[in-house]
């Protein structure tokens, strides 16, 4: 074997070899970010697609990154849940004025400062996640959201309904910091589509990679090789909602420490019913 | 002679609560007219506090409303007293849709809304001195008719089971309505309501006298003083109970005790307990405006927040001294 090739296989064995298939558009891409995680030295590479996202192929793990101890750390972040709240009162009154409903389902549901904001509002409350350790009220889902089965059935159902089973649906789907881990974002921001009533909102909060150019690569908080995959600029997230059938309410880029990340896209997508 | 001219149109519900306001002009020495629709003269009968009622023209349409009523207003002395309790309620302590309030925060809602209906109606019409509990005035035929649908020796239980909107729906009636019959020998449960309450009326039994649609109003808001216990949403039924001492229990979903029952005697009336209750908000589809359980179709609030171990547990607390229970005969 050539020394050209002993090299190629040891690229190819650390995942070095491009270009990537973006798992959005599924274009092939070769600019690649080589990143060092600051907080756990953990290094990855992150490939920038033309379509306006960044993702890595070095899938993480769930089971190995979403249990108590990610929990706790949720928890005791500094003044998490005045952060949670203020999205809350930021974004509720926009979200009540263009709809009626007020059942809400937190994906990613890690901490109950949000969905206790959203009670004191009036909304009933549902949370899922895909991390076991989650601990709450008798409203917590725990599983995929992509592919969970929301859907209720048994003895009573049958007996009001006459069906099998009856399929849910909420007025408001909140995606808070979320899109960005998920393996297959196209399919869950589908799946919130179809979980929505038919003026139903999705807010989503997730980091902007427009605000590399501002931040230089170092500096940017949201390349976290354990957790997230897709990396989403403002103009591809609102192109793919667009394209599901939402229609963009609000989108804004957000860079104030107020809530609970920042660097980020505020986005509010309703389904289209007019 | 000066006189006050009244304008309520409504529900029996809104008529009932005025009715402390129009005693108090009388007692002030008004001859007291009130303009009124079909559902307010059924309120006013034999009212020796109103001495003239003038039927609403129902066809006039609601962009004529503010001409006419000003010139019923036009048409009165400088003595006289003008009191139009239109959106008296509605809108100023019960939230409309049209209204920026109907968004406010729960807390911002609570804070405007949890006023007494009654005070606030007082409020309204610049009065001071209204009595609080409401008074309905019935013949003795009335009352021989009403009763004929009681039971002797029993514990009669008038169960009043929608009000004028659907959300007031509670859809748990059936199954308490069923553990009462299948725990005690000698309650009898009288329901009452529109035709449409008629769908509600699943239960054929004994125990059970199903009125719905079937007698007039007046009837059933005469009952109310003659049964051992009234159960109600928030409706006219539940306001008539208020004039007796009755015991009654309001299943209260988008409003509070203190908007509707404080000053009631024998109150035992249940709040719904969950996130989005009480809303305050005036609801006219619930289908598009209320959270709604999954199965029943119900308002959550209704559905979900008043279980039916709470209202089971609620009524054997009023009557349980006084129900036989059955007899288990052993498997």
């Amino acid at each position: 074997m050539t020394e050209s090739l002993v090299l190629l296989e040891k690229k190819q064995e650390e995942g070095l070899v491009y270009p990537h298939s973006c798992p959005v558009c599924g274009i092939e891409s070769s600019y690649v970010y080589r990143i060092e995680d600051g907080k756990n030295n953990d290094k990855s590479s992150w490939t920038r697609c033309q379509c306006g996202v960044i993702f890595q192929d070095d899938l993480p793990a769930d089971k190995d990154i979403y249990n108590d101890k990610y929990i706790a750390e949720l928890h005791g972040a500094k003044e998490g849940k005045d952060r949670y709240e203020y999205s809350v009162r930021t974004y509720a009154p926009l979200i009540e004025e263009i709809t009626y409903g007020r059942m809400m389902l937190d994906v990613g549901f890690a901490s109950p400062h949000l969905i206790n904001a959203m009670e004191e509002r009036g909304w009933l409350t549902w949370g899922i996640d895909i991390n076991p350790a989650i601990t709450g009220k008798e409203n917590l889902y725990k599983g995929n959201f992509i592919d969970y089965d929301f859907s209720l059935s048994g003895k009573n159902v049958k007996d009001a309904t006459g069906l099998d089973k009856i399929e849910r649906t909420f007025d408001l789907i909140w995606m808070g910091h979320v899109l960005e881990h998920f393996h297959d974002p196209i399919a869950a921001l589908k799946r919130a589509y179809n979980l929505l009533e038919e003026k139903g909102v999705l807010f989503i909060s997730t980091p902007d990679i427009e605000f590399i150019n501002k931040t230089g690569v170092s500096g940017w908080p949201h390349f976290k090789k354990s957790e997230h995959y897709v990396l989403w600029s403002e103009s591809a997230l609102n192109r793919e909602l667009e394209r599901l059938g939402f229609k963009i309410v609000m989108s804004r880029r957000n860079f104030s420490s107020r809530y609970m990340s920042w660097w980020d896209i505020h986005c509010l997508a309703q389904k289209n019913y007019f | 002679m000066k006189t006050a001219l009244i304008i309520r149109y409504g529900a029996y519900g809104d008529g009932i609560i005025i009715t402390p306001a129009v005693k108090r002009l009388k007692e002030m020495g008004y001859h007291t007219v009130l303009h009124g629709s079909e559902r307010m003269k059924d309120v006013f009968e034999n009212n020796p506090y109103l001495d003239e009622f003038i039927m609403h023209d129902k066809n006039m349409s609601r962009e004529d409303l503010p001409d006419h009523w000003e010139m019923l207003k036009e048409s009165l002395g400088p003595d006289d007293k003008f009191i139009n309790f239109s959106e008296s309620i509605e809108c100023n302590v019960a939230l409309h849709p049209i209204n920026p309030s109907y968004n406010y925060t729960k807390k911002e809602r609570f804070d405007l809304c949890n006023i007494n209906y009654y005070d606030a109606t007082e409020k309204w019409a610049g009065l001071e001195g209204c009595q609080k509990l409401p008074e309905l005035y019935f013949t003795s035929l009335e009352d021989q008719e009403a009763k004929k649908h009681l039971k002797g020796d029993h514990i009669n239980i008038l169960w009043q089971l929608s009000g004028s909107a659907r959300q007031k729906v509670y859809p748990w009636s059936d199954y308490v309505i069923g553990e009462l019959l299948k725990n005690f020998e000698n309650i009898h449960v009288i329901t009452t309501g529109d035709e449409r309450c008629q769908l509600l009326e699943s239960i054929e039994d004994i125990q059970i006298t199903n009125l719905s649609g079937r007698i007039p109003v007046r009837i059933a808001m005469c009952l109310t003083q003659f049964v051992d216990l009234v159960i109600s949403p928030d409706t006219g039924v539940l306001h008539a109970s208020g004039c007796f001492n009755t015991p009654k229990i309001g299943l209260l979903g988008h409003t509070t005790r203190t908007n509707i029952t404080k000053y009631f005697i024998h109150d035992y009336s249940l709040e719904a307990q969950c996130a989005c209750a009480p809303c305050f908000r005036l609801i006219y589809e619930h289908e598009i405006q209320c959270p709604r359980d999954f199965v029943t179709k119900a308002a959550w609030c209704m559905a979900e927040g008043i279980s039916p171990e709470r209202l089971y547990d609620r009524i054997i607390s009023i009557v349980g001294e006084k129900a036989r229970r059955r007899i288990s005969i052993p498997a």
